[in-house]
């Protein structure tokens, strides 16, 4: 994981899962480890998914949302959203290059 | 919904309590989670930092306010005052020196009202920074340097000043960039004080700066917390 992640340490990877999980739209912390777990087939544990949330909160790439009864939703900002778009171009970057390499073993 | 949640901070429980406990109503929590509740509990502990304050939560008690302010004032005060007071004060010739004497003690005052001022403001107009904490302490124990014996003074008052250079810079960055500038910028202007010429009214930019400092206690608004 490149920066921002780097930093976040074994809440590297959820905080990617998350910011996927809020692209298309808030969603409040038991929808975003639903989703989570439908993305990756791993579920996401209540601990790791809120060490994770209140990283990305902290570094304004999510925001809370007014509550809805206890439920509080969360949704992406504008560097949240740019951050994540670099984060994937560079995971594209690196899949790409992986594959190319392993074909060219095969060959 | 688990009693590990009980296991989290006070400040992190305000923030998240309400919407952890509705999760963990819609998903009783596995032995897996459990465990990674405990694990987040440390890392809440470890990482106090990360908890924002709760919207609701209410603005700092007027009281602790009010003390900020007016003893920043008063600090400051007391930094003109002694400034001055060392200006007038006559060159004694058969020493080539001046004697400072009770000038100077109004300097030592004004170091320890404004360390307090300045512990004051950190728990009540500027929160949840370990920066600050550090900022103050040194302030302060420099502060108390400063009333001891040579060479202590001069490791005290410069202790003081890089304390206060620090604390500025906080509050520039947490509450007021203009008067927490004033203060860093008339803070290291500082270092170059000298009881024996012109230098000693550098003491009155310095003591402006708390001045102004205090008037941010007096504000209506929420704590801010450091970043």
């Amino acid at each position: 994981m490149t920066q921002p992640f780097g930093e976040l340490g074994r809440f590297a990877e959820p905080s990617l899962y998350i910011l996927v999980s809020l692209s298309n739209g808030p969603k409040h912390g038991y929808a975003i480890m639903t989703d989570v777990e439908q993305m990756t087939g791993a579920p996401l544990g209540p601990g790791t998914l809120y060490g994770a949330l209140a990283r990305l909160e902290r570094r304004g790439l999510i925001e809370a949302l007014e509550p809805e009864d206890r439920r509080r939703p969360y949704r992406l900002t504008g560097a949240g959203a740019t951050t994540l778009a670099a984060q994937l171009a560079h995971l594209e970057g690196f899949v790409r290059t992986g594959l190319e390499r392993l074909g060219g073993g095969i060959k | 919904m688990s009693r590990l949640v009980r296991l989290y901070p006070p400040a992190w429980r305000d923030r998240y309590l309400d919407e952890l406990e509705d999760l963990l109503a819609d998903r009783p929590p596995t032995l897996r989670d459990r465990l990674d509740l405990i694990r987040g509990a440390v890392d809440a502990w470890i990482h106090p930092q990360l908890v924002r304050r709760p919207a609701r939560q209410e603005e700092p008690a007027f009281s602790s306010r009010l003390f900020a302010g007016v003893a920043a004032v008063i600090g400051g005060g007391l930094w003109i005052a002694g400034g001055l007071a060392i200006r007038a004060i006559p060159r004694n010739p058969s020493l080539g020196y001046k004697e400072t004497g009770a000038a100077a003690l109004i300097l030592v005052a004004a170091m320890l009202v404004t360390a307090l001022a300045a512990t004051a403001l950190a728990g009540s107009v500027i929160v949840g920074s370990r920066r600050v904490g550090a900022a103050v302490t040194v302030m302060l124990l420099g502060a108390m340097l400063t009333a001891m014996p040579w060479p202590l003074l001069i490791v005290g008052f410069f202790a003081y000043v890089i304390a206060t250079v620090a604390f500025g810079a906080i509050v520039a960055a947490s509450a007021s960039r203009v008067v927490g500038g004033l203060l860093a910028v008339a803070a290291l202007i500082l270092t170059s004080f000298n009881t024996e010429d012109e230098r000693a009214l550098i003491t009155i930019p310095f003591g402006l700066a708390w001045i102004a400092l205090g008037s941010i206690a007096f504000r209506r608004a929420p704590a801010v917390t450091a970043a």
